[in-house]
Formats: C-alpha cells, sequence, structure tokens
C-alpha cells in the first residue's frame, strides 16, 4: 500500500465541489480543495504548501481559473502546473491519470 | 434506562485468553472481507505494548482513525453482532446489516470470523448468515497449534452439505453423545452448535477435560469480549470501585494523575422513596419482586442476603434484599476535597466518562478484550491521551487488550504508538477499507515522523475532502 498522493486544487467553489465527485472514488489520491478568489501566482501557492503542507516532488498542485472569480499567474517551473480547463472535473481526471504529465511546465 | 447487575465475582482463572484477529465480510458499510489484526507486523519497539501468546507476540493495543462514515463503528458493531450470535444462538434481524454499496452483496452471505488465543493453541471460529434465508449457512471451529499445524475441529456447511465432526474424546460414551449432538445440529439453521454445546450439554465438559475448549471458546465471548459506545450501552459497569474496593487507592491515583477533582467515594444511606422518587409505583412493585425472585433463586439456602448494583438513570444503588423483599439501599458519593461531596448523576459527562473507562485500567479482571467507540467522547484532547498513555503504561501483570476508535490525533505519535497499533479505515465506493500504518510502503521507520500532520494531510486516507475557502490577494 502506497501512501496518497496529495492533489492540491486552487479553484472556485463551484469546480471544487464538481472535482471532488468526479475524483472522489481514486484510491490513491488525497484531493485538498482550496475554494479560491482573487489572483495569485503559482509560485506563491507553491512556496506557501512546503510549509504548511510538507509539500512532495510527487505531489500535484492544480491552479483552475475561473474568468470572474479566480485567476493565476504561471510563473513556476518546478514541474506543477495551472491550468485553465472548461470541464474541469473529467479534465483533471484524465489529466491525473497520464495527460498531465505531457503539460508539465 | 434500568439496569441490573448481580454484583460480579471474581472469574476462576481459565488459562490466557485473547483475541489474535476479527474479520468481517458484507456487514454494513464493509463490503470485501476486512481485518483487524492483533499480531505484530512490521514495527520495532516497546516491547510493553506486546502480549505473549505462547511463542507469538500479541499487540495490546489497535487505535482505528478515519473520517465519519469510513466504517470504524461498523467494524466495531460487526464484532459486537458476533458476540450476539454467539450467545444468543440465533439471527437477530434487529442488527441487520448487509453492504448496500452494490447489488453484488445483497444476496451474499456476511462472514464473521474470530481468532482467539486460548493456554498454548490459536482456535478460528467463524460462522456465515444468510438475511435472505435468515438462516445460518456455514460455522467451522478450527485449531492451529504452535507449530502452525491447522486441524479443523467441526464443520457445518449448510451449502454444500458438509458435516464433519473431528474432535475425539477418549471416552466412547462421550464420543457417542458428542456425535449425537452434532447430528442434530444438522438440522437447525437457525442455531450455532457453539452456543447449543455450551448451554444445552453443559455436563459434557465435566466428563471429558479435553473438551474444555469449547467452554473456554464460549465463555470468551460471554465475559472476556466488552464493548463500550459513546451513547450509554456499555459492558462496563462504571462501577469498578464496587467491585473491587481493594483497588480503590489505584482509581485515586488515576483520578489525580487525570486532574479529576474527585478524591473520595463513600456509600451512604438512602430511603427506598428518595432512590424510587421518578420511578413509577408499577416498576418500584416488579422491582420488589424481582429481588424476591432473586433471593429465592440464590443457591444458599436462604440465609444469606443478596446484593445487587442498580443502575436507574444516571445514578447507582447497592441493594441489599431478602426474601421480603428491599432491606436498605446506598448510593455512592463522590467527594471532591474539600469542595463539597456530590451524587454520580450531578458529575459531569466527562467525568463519568472517566469513571467508566478507569476500568480497563484498574480492573483486576485478567485477558479482557475492550472494544472502546470514539473513546474521545465528552474527554477533553489531553485526556484521552493520558487515558492511552495511562492503559500502555498500567500493571503489566493485569493482560488486557484494548481497541478503540477515535479521531483524537494526538496519540498518532511514534513516540507514543508502534506503527502496528495504527489502523487508518477509509470508504471507497461505499466500502470500508482498513490498512494498517505499516502496510504503507513508504512508511518511515523513524520515530521522529510527524504522523499526525501526514494522516491530517491525507497521506493514509481517511480525512474528509473539504473544501476550504481563501481570498489569495490576502
Amino acid at each position: 500500500m502506497l501512501q496518497r498522493k496529495m492533489l492540491y486544487v486552487f479553484c472556485s467553489k463551484k469546480d471544487g465541489i464538481s472535482i471532488r465527485e468526479a475524483i472522489r472514488n481514486m484510491t490513491d489520491v488525497q484531493l485538498i480543495i482550496t475554494a479560491s478568489h482573487g489572483t495569485c501566482s503559482i509560485k506563491n501557492i507553491i512556496q506557501k504548501l512546503k510549509k504548511t503542507h510538507k509539500l512532495r516532488p510527487n505531489d500535484y498542485v492544480f491552479a483552475i481559473d475561473d474568468c470572474d472569480i479566480v485567476g493565476f499567474t504561471n510563473d513556476c517551473q518546478d514541474g506543477r502546473f495551472g491550468v485553465s480547463l472548461q470541464n474541469f472535473g473529467i479534465i483533471l481526471y484524465m489529466a491525473w491519470r497520464g495527460i498531465c504529465r505531457k503539460v508539465r511546465l | 434506562m434500568l439496569i441490573y447487575q448481580v454484583k460480579v465475582f471474581r472469574l476462576k482463572k481459565d488459562g490466557a485468553t485473547m483475541l489474535i484477529k476479527f474479520s468481517a465480510e458484507n456487514f454494513g458499510a464493509i463490503g470485501k472481507k476486512q481485518e483487524i489484526d492483533m499480531g505484530t507486523g512490521k514495527a520495532r519497539g516497546k516491547s510493553f505494548h506486546l502480549l505473549k501468546a505462547f511463542k507469538q507476540s500479541v499487540l495490546r493495543f489497535i487505535s482505528i482513525y478515519g473520517g465519519n462514515a469510513a466504517g470504524k463503528s461498523t467494524m466495531i458493531k460487526a464484532m459486537h453482532f458476533g458476540k450476539r450470535m454467539v450467545l444468543n444462538g440465533y439471527l437477530d434481524k434487529r442488527y441487520l446489516a448487509i453492504n448496500r454499496s452494490s447489488n453484488i452483496w445483497a444476496d451474499r452471505p456476511s462472514e464473521f470470523v474470530y481468532t482467539i488465543f486460548i493456554e498454548k493453541k490459536k482456535y478460528e471460529y467463524g460462522f456465515c448468515v444468510s438475511w435472505i434465508d435468515e438462516a445460518i449457512i456455514k460455522e467451522w471451529l478450527c485449531e492451529e497449534n504452535s507449530r502452525q499445524e491447522r486441524k479443523t475441529i467441526f464443520i457445518r456447511d449448510f451449502q454444500n452439505n458438509d458435516f464433519d465432526l473431528f474432535v475425539k474424546s477418549k471416552s466412547e460414551e462421550i464420543n457417542n453423545r458428542l456425535l449425537i449432538y452434532f447430528s442434530d445440529a444438522q438440522n437447525e439453521k437457525n442455531t450455532l452448535f457453539l452456543k447449543e454445546i455450551n448451554t444445552k450439554k453443559g455436563d459434557l465438559f465435566e466428563s471429558d477435560s479435553s473438551l474444555q475448549y469449547f467452554r473456554a471458546i464460549y465463555r470468551w465471548f460471554q465475559t472476556k469480549l466488552k464493548f463500550v459506545y459513546p451513547n450509554d450501552s456499555s459492558d462496563l459497569g462504571r462501577y469498578s470501585f464496587l467491585n473491587y474496593p481493594e483497588n480503590n487507592d489505584k482509581l485515586y491515583d488515576c483520578l489525580a494523575q487525570m486532574d479529576s477533582p474527585i478524591t473520595n467515594m463513600s456509600y451512604v444511606d438512602i430511603s427506598v422513596e428518595q432512590a424510587f422518587r421518578d420511578v413509577p409505583s408499577s416498576i418500584v412493585e416488579g422491582i420488589e419482586s424481582d429481588f424476591k425472585e432473586m433471593f429465592l433463586a440464590q443457591d444458599n439456602d436462604g440465609n444469606e442476603d443478596i446484593s445487587v448494583v442498580m443502575r436507574l438513570d444516571d445514578n447507582y444503588y447497592i441493594i441489599e434484599a431478602d426474601g421480603g423483599g428491599i432491606k436498605n439501599i446506598k448510593t455512592i458519593q463522590l467527594t471532591h476535597g474539600k469542595y463539597g461531596k456530590y451524587e454520580f448523576k450531578e458529575e459531569s459527562d466527562g467525568t463519568k466518562r472517566i469513571l467508566e473507562l478507569l476500568e480497563i485500567i484498574t480492573s483486576p479482571e485478567q485477558d479482557v478484550t475492550y472494544i472502546v467507540d470514539e473513546i474521545d467522547r465528552s474527554l477533553h484532547p489531553l485526556l484521552t491521551e493520558q487515558l492511552v498513555s495511562m492503559y500502555l503504561n498500567s500493571d503489566k501483570s493485569v493482560q488486557s487488550q484494548l481497541i478503540i476508535t477515535t479521531h483524537e490525533s494526538r496519540i498518532l505519535n511514534l513516540k507514543k504508538l508502534r506503527k502496528d497499533e495504527i489502523y487508518f479505515a477509509t470508504s471507497q465506493c461505499g466500502e470500508s477499507e482498513f490498512v494498517r500504518l505499516d502496510e504503507f510502503e513508504t512508511s518511515n521507520p523513524r520515530t521522529d515522523l510527524n504522523i499526525e500532520t501526514a494522516y491530517l494531510n491525507g497521506r493514509y486516507g481517511g480525512v474528509p475532502t473539504l473544501i476550504q475557502c481563501q481570498d489569495l490577494d490576502s
């Protein structure tokens, strides 16, 4: 049994709920959702997570833009990424299953 | 609520008994077979947390963590269901609970298996019940010796029509009796053979001591497996100091360690009217008549009064009675140093809970397996931590086991617990899964590893997925 990989998602509340439902039954992932508003850089988020949540190399941070509620500047170069998606739940699931590795920054 | 308990007398020592493993399948939140294993795993150190079961080490303590609805309490209820089945002997549909997450479980049986250590052997006792047919469909008992040689003692498999009794007595007469009892049981789909042979064929064991394990296993269920729930339902008496007054110093010492204001306990006489002032007269008459019956039923030629501890709502009474009914009633008074005396019912919920749980530490009763659901109910986090610590560091001469479910993450510390003493329960697709900390491949053996943070972050599952709100600009 492996420890769970952490999947930190910063997004709007509505997207957070649909993402949670989409990947509820994934056994190897622990989802940590932050319903955000405002703007921030992904680099800042990662720096904060390293301190507060002991972010590890295999964990992922998703920052999902919502044009009215939350936006992110993508200035991170260490393997995490920000995405701007429409159907967050399904695409996030696919991303977690492999596609995301191709779009690492 | 009205509960009678005849004053507990010391049990004759039956030899070391303890729980090695329990597994359940298709019961409530549990779908696929899940187990709680008291055997040691990939953990070292803290040898004082272990019991010796002949050549094997067995854990004294297990803690189960998990989010709400993860299945922690279901595991406890499954263990309790098995106990009820053994003691009642029949399937009680009030406790009906199959897994409803998928149709595949609807027509499958529920299985309960206990592995128990008695004297120098391990015994596996299990049974399967069908909720559709409302019947027992399989029951078996096996033994395993120190060389891990396994031998079936009996099996009753109604589905495959397989009925075998392999046990042999030295006496031909007893063998014949056993075969007749077992043959009768082939037609009894609603009764467990273990119950039958213990309750209706009592003198069998007196005739042949080599069959004592049948009794020892039954008595383990009857007297050694105790459950405590977060509500009032409890196999503990909350008055261990009444049963074991010589242990009161130990109890006061424990209370002092837990910063309880109680410094002394004493009995005071009260009248029948005071004791039963809130009870309808018809019930009081019923109680009187129960005492008369108890007096007549006792085996002492009617010379000695009977002494009964009775719990009425939130208070306790020690009632002495003879053939004429109630003679004398005493109640418990708790002294808070120089700050007054209080009745039990006037104490806070937390104090009552402490007094109840301290029986686990102070009782001299040997070989008991205590199972406490939500041990942290009504307790300050520091007190829960202290209680567990006191149990693990308690008198080594008293052998007992403690299984708890809790949300108190402060105990999750490898300086306090071994890795094999921690289980995490998670719910996936409507089915609970129990994983022990030492089963995690990346589990770090360092004792300074912060398990609590990793657990609360979700590394081991068993935590709810919350949506936290945050203003990123600030």
